[in-house]
């Protein structure tokens, strides 16, 4: 049926199409959700047998001077995954989104910004870190939280496996009354 | 440029024709794994404070925080219920948009701390293949005839969807490929599972044990091995057949992916399980038997109790239950849901490949004309089959093997009976036990029927059918002007007519 299978020829020009579109978005700006392009996995350590990343240190302290830390994936439910989530916590500042074309377009984009270091988002944060210290440590009522950044370079020589971190900075919200 | 058009509209319209009743196997498969390892999904954002919203650009990034926890409880309670619809074949057309959209909107709140965990295939089946006639059995939309689109008619959907997969692929190897992951300087591969163990402290079996390896010589094949694979995918999608070993392939890269780095990608495999020829797969008759009976209940269901089955069953998940029941399987959590996934996946993967490797001989319908010893169906009028037939005569001590021209009315009606083109003489073709082989399995084969030394030759069919074949087509397309052609068929002499059909 010649008009069905126009249509269809459409579809699959209109898809090519919108693909072209959203790569040539997601170059520009960002990731989009939904979206076919799948641009992770873009980094390439490793070169010369050695890896440089950010690893964080989550610790509860108390009162008595006492700390517990606890895995980020513990921290956080298993379900989700919190890469982006964890260095919000610890470095807020460093996630703010630019202006830029999409920001300019749809000022509404910044809605979700303006929330992230309010009053009562930093309230709400507080309140969420005692219930969860609650659930992990049954230790009591923590007094502070640290998130404690580390550069930390893994190496492997001679087979030998070779690790070394340099603090780069922690972040303290405390819990206390 | 018509050629091209031409051959375009082949590709859309007819290269994924396939037997209706695998889109409704397909869709069974789907709503199935869906309710059991997918929804209730991201209700662990409930609480979550608002500092941690971070949404990626899109619809999400409109609002000012995480929703209301009953919004995102309200999202997998419809999920649940169009599954259900979807499950059943009730207005499959809406139920399968339903489903692809709402998998969309639960996801972008799954990702609204940052990370996109690409599961957009995930969402992109059910929606493409609303306009395929997955629906159209095994279905109440069947039992009370709702219209729906002709079996046949659907293949360019299938087509669509093998786009989509191959373009997404070929996004992630582009990445990779401008990103430098080729050049012989960095271990990209070596690097992300470091990067896993040591900094995102994501431990897995696999890469504790071949973290050591030396990086240059075990790793940097890797790099190049993944970003050709990703970028060679819009390549598979213009066969059906080419495409099916492509998702086995992704099969088994997704298990890697997984053992290697603990990264879920698997879940994209039910997308691929759309390309499964599910009536081809040799059931047993008693599984056969069953699911017809399934079928037979799934189309008798009313649409009423779908509905409210459907949303009980939805506010169950997300207040009762609380995760997807395949998650409650030991060890627990992701792994226990990815565990029977990764099994069945790979399981099927490798079966898939090795039906492509060595595939079965065809076999001879019953009712076929007898043929109680070995036949060998060769062209005539050709010089090289001829000398082949003549060695195989002189080494044939026994006297097992039988032989007939392809073009001799015995050849034709064993090429009949075998369901291939008594025209297209381009193969020797060996019938033996009511099997049919072809190509270089036939004139292997035919070499194993002649005893010591000749016989070793039959170590020859490890080699993979594919590779071998293509030796076997470079000759014999040349056969004739390498080795002669006669002007007539060959006419057994008398000593050799007790042999011949």
């Amino acid at each position: 049926v010649p008009d069905r299978r126009a249509r269809v020829r459409a579809i699959f020009a209109a898809t090519l199409l919108l693909f072209v579109a959203q790569v040539g978005f997601t170059t520009a700006f960002e990731e989009p959700w939904p979206a076919l392009a799948m641009p992770a996995f873009r980094w390439t350590g490793g070169a010369g047998g050695e890896v440089t990343g950010q690893v964080h240190d989550l610790v509860f302290g108390f009162a008595d001077g006492s700390e517990r830390e606890v895995a980020w994936r513990r921290l956080w439910p298993p379900q989700l995954k919190l890469g982006d989530g964890l260095a919000i916590l610890c470095k807020p500042e460093l996630h703010t989104r630019p202006d830029g074309v999409p920001f300019d377009w749809l000022p509404g984009y910044r809605l979700g910004l303006a929330r992230r270091d309010a009053p009562e988002s930093r309230a709400a944060l507080r309140e969420w870190l005692r219930a969860r210290a609650r659930v992990l440590l049954a230790a009591g009522e923590p007094s502070a939280f640290e998130c404690r950044a580390f550069r930390e370079r893994v190496r492997v020589r001679d087979g030998e496996l070779q690790r070394d971190r340099r603090a780069r900075s922690t972040r303290r919200v405390e819990l206390g009354p | 440029v018509s050629r091209l058009a031409d051959a375009a509209d082949r590709w859309i319209f007819e290269s994924f024709a396939g037997d209706p009743r695998d889109l409704a196997v397909f869709r069974v498969v789907y709503a199935s794994w869906m309710l059991l390892a997918w929804v209730p999904r991201a209700l662990d954002m409930r609480g979550l404070p608002d500092v941690f919203f971070s949404p990626p650009l899109g619809p999400a990034a409109l609002l000012g925080g995480f929703p209301a926890d009953a919004w995102l409880e309200l999202l997998n309670v419809s999920l649940v219920a169009a599954l259900v619809l979807l499950l059943f074949g009730c207005w499959t057309r809406i139920a399968s948009l339903a489903v692809g959209l709402l998998v969309i909107c639960v996801d972008a709140w799954a990702y609204a701390t940052g990370e996109i965990s690409h599961t957009i295939l995930v969402a992109a089946a059910p929606a493409v293949l609303a306009f395929s006639s997955w629906g159209g059995r095994a279905s109440v939309d069947a039992r009370l005839a709702r219209g729906g689109v002709p079996p046949g008619r659907d293949a360019w959907v299938l087509a669509l969807l093998a786009l989509l997969v191959g373009l997404a692929f070929f996004t992630a190897g582009w990445v990779k490929l401008t990103a430098g992951w080729l050049d012989r300087d960095t271990h990209a591969t070596w690097g992300y599972v470091v990067g896993n163990l040591f900094v995102e402290r994501r431990v897995t079996w696999l890469a504790e044990r071949l973290l050591g390896l030396d990086a240059r010589l075990a790793w940097e094949p890797l790099d190049w091995g993944v970003v050709a694979f990703e970028l060679g995918a819009p390549l598979a999608v213009f066969r059906r057949s080419s495409f099916a070993i492509f998702c086995a392939l992704a099969c088994l890269f997704h298990v890697a992916v997984r053992l290697l780095f603990d990264i879920d990608f698997e879940q994209n495999l039910i997308a691929y399980a759309a390309f499964v020829r599910w009536s081809e797969l040799g059931w047993p008759r008693g599984l056969r038997a069953s699911a017809a009976r399934v079928a037979t209940c799934l189309a008798r269901a009313r649409p009423a109790w779908l509905v409210a089955g459907g949303a009980a069953f939805g506010v169950l998940a997300v207040y009762g239950l609380a995760e997807p029941p395949l998650h409650r399987l030991p060890p627990g959590g992701r792994v226990g849901a990815a565990l029977p996934t990764l099994v069945l996946a790979a399981t099927a993967a490798l079966l898939y490949l090795a039906r492509v490797v060595w595939p079965p001989a065809r076999v001879l319908p019953p009712g076929s004309p007898p043929a109680p010893q070995p036949v060998v169906l060769f062209d005539g009028v050709c010089g090289l089959c001829n000398r082949f037939v003549d060695f195989a005569l002189r080494h044939d001590r026994a006297g097992r093997l039988r032989f007939a021209p392809l073009q001799s009315p015995p050849g034709r009606a064993l090429l009949a009976a075998a369901g291939l083109d008594p025209e297209a003489l381009v193969s020797v073709v060996l019938v033996r036990g009511g099997r049919v082989y072809r190509e270089s399995a036939a004139a292997l084969r035919v070499l194993a029927e002649l005893g010591l030394p000749w016989s070793l030759a039959a170590a020859g069919l490890a080699v993979p059918a594919p590779l071998r074949d293509a030796v076997y087509r470079f000759v014999a397309r040349r056969r004739y002007a390498w080795f002669g052609r006669r002007d007539a068929c060959r006419v057994p002499t008398p000593a050799e007519r007790a042999r011949f059909l």
